[in-house]
């Protein structure tokens, strides 16, 4: 018993420990080596960055941005949602879970995908321009903010419609009834009754979608081109390449700053997203009426056009060669020619996915159920804080935690620079909030007297925990499970700066492939691409089986 | 006034109503009373214009709703949960239908203390509905229902979630309160205490089709099928094992009764004691007694093991205990023919004033 | 039958003396590009008995970057793709301990710009602008001889280049039109490149971007027909049936930037011999003829033999731009700004 008490304090301890070790520390360091490095503080970065236009109008233009990507996300999301909410059509579930996809691709691949598809030479123009009759191509989005807009709300629309369907399906039809009995209806009913209903979730996805884009790298790096440079961009210039440490630090404490901010809010807010649950029937009607009809079909045009004609461009672009069909590049990932640019064949890199993929899992999974269980206990301001501290890994600069990790993490016992160990870490890091946004409102959702009742039946916290709320938490818990999956699938940036040669992630080798000249490079680098579509798209479909009704967002 | 008119719904390929009649007339307080799962809240959305149906049609002063949206229909509907608007506060809410009709904000604001007057709520209005209690938040979802006047009220088990005592309380209330502001209604309860409080007229409602349509008084002397019967807590049903012209023979002896019947209804208002001799008595062993205050409930064993209950007027004396041997007979009138199925259930008429 | 119960004591062995083990792994720290045969390193690693473990990290300049911070303790015992461009920022930090390796003397002087020897050269390439052969033989264009030519109205929107900020041909061609045109005077490299932006530049954060996604004979869609790349990208455009090129590269006269690539024993490693025995192996002909097909570079050893396709296909410019790596190291990120205001902020 006293054993019991002892180990369940210290396992406690663990997430934060984990926490700290390899994100507080590291940060610091890197912090304090770029700030103060000969032992005296200096503000000049911070100094420039008031004082200097163009860093102004860097940090104006990444809130700019993110604020209408995600004004444009919700906009088109929340249609969506209400279909998602109200009714129930065939292929639902599916749809919902490929809406998700486009989330773990990395950029480089997407920027491929829409350049087939709308690019100069893409499908649309070429359609455009043979059925037109023109001779230029007649859709010109490269470059532009118009792209860099389209691809955000196309990483972020299932994170918006996940968010508020979710939500939306467990709001009390009755009230929305109510209102329409009342006298209300169109605008009104949207105005008056369901955005105020959903007031809670919209703010909590427009908060997510907010972090998102603010510290969206990759999207404005490859389509946007240099013209436009968000405070991302910047940070990872300053310290790759100008080697302007002072001038990192200070671009990277304003965006945490924001960030947590932004994370402080959603956090709250999503206490607030805590709601009894209508069972699903209650709400999920089949479509009766030509306009319902109508409204779903449209809806399902746009996710069609908006998530899905890309990627069905990237697919279809790994099966062609010349415009015939190949498995060329798939056979070519099975070999190691002299000459490739890879260590192994490319196809190792799907194993070495997979295990750190299930290593990640397994960390993330028990970290984030310990670190939920403490925070769905204990409600106070510090928790709150706590609650934020775990989101803030999504919105660190990977180049920053990566040099953090260089100078931190440099002495035994901690010496992990060059262990694969930091991979698993990495991604845990990043995995970690997922888990725990999928695990908590679960916990949160139990009833205090459910677990009283078995107190007071004899059962020490331990065995409340495993026979209680882990029953009760297990399918969010898969959920949770099945994201940190995706997730360390996924990873990039991070990645980059720790996986050793010989153990190659399939993004790294996307990335590496796409580094290298030659067609054959670009089309294996977009049947590994496929190959990582496949991956997620199984264990998406997973998570829809096991979810159903219950209560994880994402 | 208002009229539904064979109305058929089925939900996932199971009827829900099948084929429901039913005429409602102004000023009227109807209530719809039956078990849950009836059907009884499908027909309140029907009418409402929420649900669709799949035959039959529902008239207002003669005139289809078909394609009346539910916006339009100048209804009234108050559900169970009450479902007040969480983001407003009382007088929001209650004013929400008023400002749906367009009207200015010192209309509405009079309207509001009006209508909040009428549940006693006055001074209530910039409470926040979420930290009212459950009596509160009844009078507020009434008050809401109330203000723009609806040219019918629908009340779908209106005190369904609250405890037993405020219930009792609010019945008479709220009958009052809808008197007193005119209206016509449609009130849903699965609780026979409760329509009989406050219907004008009841319509029993069971597996989709009318049962009975009647006053409260005439519905529960005269029940009409054997499900009424029983669903009203009047046991004493027995069935008819064959005629003799004008009788039926039960097992507990022979029943003057007009034919079509199925079964006759021994009410236990009307059992009376009588000596063991006396033509017809039905005679058993006293095997519960249970005092209720006005009335004894007791239960009478008869030599075919058929279980009667009788209610036993206490201002009469005290009824012979437990294990004594007692011989009752029906009043005249208190032994009803009762049907199977509801008589010609497709044109039950209501109660027309 | 010896062997066959011999192994898994060797095994054993291995696993029991961990210390011994770790005398034996060279760390190598070097930047994404970086490959070799799986079959020269094992060769040599068979030959020492040294293991080579490889860390790559990021682009070259973000590896420059953390071996500098990590100065105190070192992440490797070698660091392999400091080029020229960054080589200032390298020595100024004191990463490197000299080492004059026998096999030097056979590289060219042009090649050896450290006269201390505290790094020795392996690889160079030529920043080159890349054209697509069918694309100008199609419009009948000349091709353009020098870097002015380039903001001439015939060769308008047909440019892709990269950010000097974030890619390293970009920064090289940078430099190069720095080296042409200079600071000062009528027409310094800024009015080129407000020129060049007059011209339609088009400009990418990476390579990659630029030629998959820009270029026209990239295999992507783009829609631009010249690319800053290497002289050595032709070969791997060449066609399996035709066995011709798509592309070539124009080497005139001051119109190429030479990127050289170095390799450093790093300040602090207890593996100094096998540090220096890495070095060696760097300049081997085994490593230098492998160089080619894994690095899409030259090797610096002369008489290293190059493979067939590069003979072919690789032009090499007899005049490149070359650059004094301490101005470089002085002025790159006042280049670079001024470059960023000019072009990208106009």
């Amino acid at each position: 018993m006293r054993l019991e008490r002892l180990v369940g304090r210290r396992l406690v301890l663990a997430p934060i420990v984990f926490l700290a070790i390899f994100f507080v520390y590291p940060l610091v360091s890197i912090l304090i080596v770029s700030l103060a490095p000969q032992g005296q503080i200096d503000l000049t970065g911070f100094v420039t960055l008031v004082t200097s236009n163009y860093y102004r109008q860097t940090l104006w233009f990444t809130f700019w941005q993110a604020a209408v990507s995600t004004l444009l996300t919700l906009a088109l999301a929340l249609p969506g949602a209400y279909v998602f909410a109200r009714f129930s059509f065939p292929g639902k579930s599916v749809l919902l879970a490929l809406a998700t996809l486009p989330f773990l691709l990395p950029t480089v691949v997407v920027a491929a995908a829409f350049s087939a598809l709308v690019g100069p030479r893409g499908v649309l123009n070429q359609w455009l321009m043979d059925s037109l009759q023109l001779t230029s191509p007649p859709v010109e989005l490269e470059r532009t903010l118009a792209i860099i807009l389209i691809v955000h709300v196309f990483y972020n629309y299932a994170v918006a419609l996940r968010i508020i369907s979710t939500y939306w399906l467990n709001v009390n039809l009755r009230l929305e009834e109510s209102a329409r009995v009342l006298g209300a209806y169109g605008w009104r009913l949207w105005w008056d009754v369901r955005l105020p209903l959903l007031r809670p979730a919209i703010l909590a996805a427009a908060a997510l979608v907010f972090v998102f884009t603010f510290t969206s790298f990759g999207v404005v790096l490859i389509l946007g081109g240099p013209r436009f440079a968000t405070l991302e961009v910047e940070i990872y210039r300053q310290t790759a390449h100008l080697f302007n440490l002072p001038m990192a630090a200070a671009l990277s404490l304003v965006q945490m700053a924001v960030m947590f901010a932004m994370m402080s809010l959603y956090t709250r807010l999503q206490r607030r997203l805590a709601l009894e649950r209508v069972p699903a029937e209650q709400t999920l009607r089949r479509p009766r009426t030509p306009l319902q009809y109508g409204i779903i079909t449209l809806n399902l045009v746009l996710m069609a056009v908006l998530l899905f004609a890309p990627l069905a461009a990237l697919v279809g672009r790994s099966f062609s060669a010349g415009g015939q069909f190949t498995l060329t590049y798939y056979q070519m990932l099975a070999t190691n020619p002299r000459g490739s640019v890879l260590f192994v064949p490319p196809l190792q890199a799907v194993t070495n996915s997979l295990v750190f993929a299930v290593l990640t899992t397994g960390l993330a999974i028990s970290l984030g159920a310990i670190a939920a269980h403490w925070l769905a206990r204990r409600a106070s301001r510090w928790t709150a804080w706590l609650d934020s501290l775990f989101m803030l890994p999504l919105a660190t600069s990977a180049v920053t935690l990566g040099f953090g990790y260089i100078i931190a993490l440099d002495r035994p016992p901690l010496n992990l620079r060059t262990s694969p160990a930091l991979i698993v870490a990495a991604h845990t890091l990043v995995a970690l909030p997922f888990v725990m946004r999928s695990v908590l409102p679960a916990l949160r959702s139990i009833t205090p007297s459910i677990q009283e009742s078995a107190r007071v039946l004899g059962a020490s916290s331990w065995q409340v925990w495993r026979l209680i709320d882990l029953p009760l938490i297990s399918r969010s818990l898969v959920t949770g499970a099945i994201f940190a999956f995706t997730v360390s699938l996924g990873e990039f940036g991070a990645s980059l700066f720790v996986a050793r040669p010989n153990t190659p992630t399939m993004p790294i080798v996307i990335y590496r492939l796409l580094g290298q000249p030659g067609p054959a490079n670009y089309g294996q680098a977009l049947a590994m691409s496929t190959l990582l579509l496949a991956a997620a798209c199984a264990a998406f479909l997973l998570i829809e089986r096991v979810r159903r009704a219950n209560g994880s967002e994402f | 006034m208002l009229a539904v008119r064979s109305v058929i719904v089925n939900y996932e390929g199971q009827p829900v109503l099948r084929g429901i009649d039913l005429e409602i007339a102004h000023g009227q307080i109807m209530c719809l009373l039956g078990p849950s799962g009836g059907g009884k809240s499908t027909l309140l959305r029907v009418i409402a214009g929420l649900e669709a149906v799949e035959a039959g049609d529902v008239l207002y002063e003669g005139q289809s709703l078909a394609g009346v949206p539910v916006h339009r229909r100048g209804f009234g509907l108050m559900f169970q949960d009450f479902a007040l608007f969480p983001h407003l506060n009382v007088a929001d809410n209650v004013g929400f239908g008023l400002k749906m009709q367009g009207l200015n904000r010192d209309e509405r604001r009079r309207r509001v203390q009006e209508a909040l007057a009428l549940v006693g709520l006055s001074g209530f209005e910039q409470r926040d509905v979420t930290r009212l209690s459950g009596g509160e938040r009844q009078r507020v979802a009434l008050a809401r229902s109330l203000a723009p006047r609806p040219r019918l009220l629908m009340l779908d088990e209106p005190l369904g979630s609250l405890d037993v005592v405020l219930r009792e309380r609010l019945v008479e209330e709220v009958r009052s309160i809808i008197k007193q502001a005119g209206l016509t209604a449609l009130y849903v309860t699965h609780d026979q205490r409760e329509a009989f409080a406050i219907a004008d007229s009841i319509a029993i409602l069971n597996a989709g089709v009318i049962e009975q349509v009647g006053e409260p008084e005439a519905i529960y002397r005269r029940p009409a099928t054997i499900f009424t019967a029983r669903f009203l807590g009047l046991h004493n049903v027995l069935p008819i094992m064959s005629w003799q012209g004008q009788q039926a023979e039960t097992i507990v002896g022979s029943f003057a009764i007009q034919p079509p019947a199925e079964a006759v209804l021994l009410h236990p208002d009307g059992l009376r004691p009588c000596a063991d001799s006396d033509s017809g008595a039905i005679a058993g062993q006293v095997t519960a007694r249970t005092f209720l205050g006005d009335v004894y409930h007791v239960q009478l064993r008869h030599s075919s093991d058929f279980e009667l209950l009788l209610r036993w007027n206490s201002a009469d004396g005290a009824p012979p205990g437990v294990g004594d041997l007692l011989a009752v007979k029906p009043n005249a009138g208190s032994c009803i023919g009762l049907r199977e199925q509801p008589h010609g259930s497709r044109s039950a008429v209501g109660f027309v004033s | 039958m010896m062997v066959r119960w011999l192994w898994p004591l060797l095994v054993l062995g291995f696993i029991l003396h961990p210390a011994q083990a770790q005398e034996q792994t060279l760390t190598l720290l070097t930047h994404d590009s970086f490959n070799v045969s799986e079959e020269v390193l094992a060769a040599f690693e068979a030959e020492t008995g040294i293991t080579v473990q490889i860390l790559r990290s990021g682009d070259a300049g973000t590896m420059v970057n953390q071996a500098v911070l990590s100065k105190s303790n070192p992440l490797g015992d070698v660091l392999f793709g400091v080029d020229n461009t960054f080589l200032g920022r390298a020595l100024d930090a004191d990463l490197f301990v000299p080492y004059e390796s026998p096999l030097l003397e056979q590289i060219p002087d042009v090649f050896r710009l450290d006269p201390e020897n505290r790094v020795t050269p392996v690889d160079y390439g030529d920043v080159c602008l890349n054209y697509d052969k069918a694309y100008f033989e199609k419009a009948e264009l000349p091709l353009p001889e020098s870097l002015s030519d380039l903001t001439k109205p015939e060769y308008k929107g047909l440019l892709v280049v990269q950010n000097p900020a974030t890619s390293s041909p970009g920064l090289a061609f940078l430099l190069a039109t720095v080296a042409v045109f200079g600071e000062t005077g009528d027409y310094t490299y800024m009015d080129f490149w407000a020129d060049l932006v007059a011209n339609d530049v088009l400009v990418t954060e990476g390579w990659e971007d630029a030629y998959f996604g820009q270029f026209t004979a990239g295999g992507g869609d783009g829609t631009r027909p010249l690319v800053v790349s290497y002289a050595s990208s032709p070969p791997f455009t060449v066609d399996e049936k035709t066995g011709e090129a798509a592309t070539a590269s124009i080497v005139a006269d001051m119109t190429c930037f030479r990127q050289i690539e170095f390799v450093g024993i790093l300040a602090g490693t207890p593996r100094l011999e096998a540090a220096q025995q890495f070095v060696d192996f760097m300049l081997s002909p085994a490593f230098q003829e492998d160089v080619p097909l894994q690095m899409y570079v030259f090797p610096v050893h002369p008489e290293a033999a190059l493979p067939e396709m590069f003979v072919q296909f690789a032009q090499l410019p007899e005049v490149p731009v070359v650059m004094d790596f301490d101005r470089i190291n002085a002025d790159r990120e006042k280049w670079i700004q001024a470059w960023t205001e000019i072009v990208l902020r106009s």
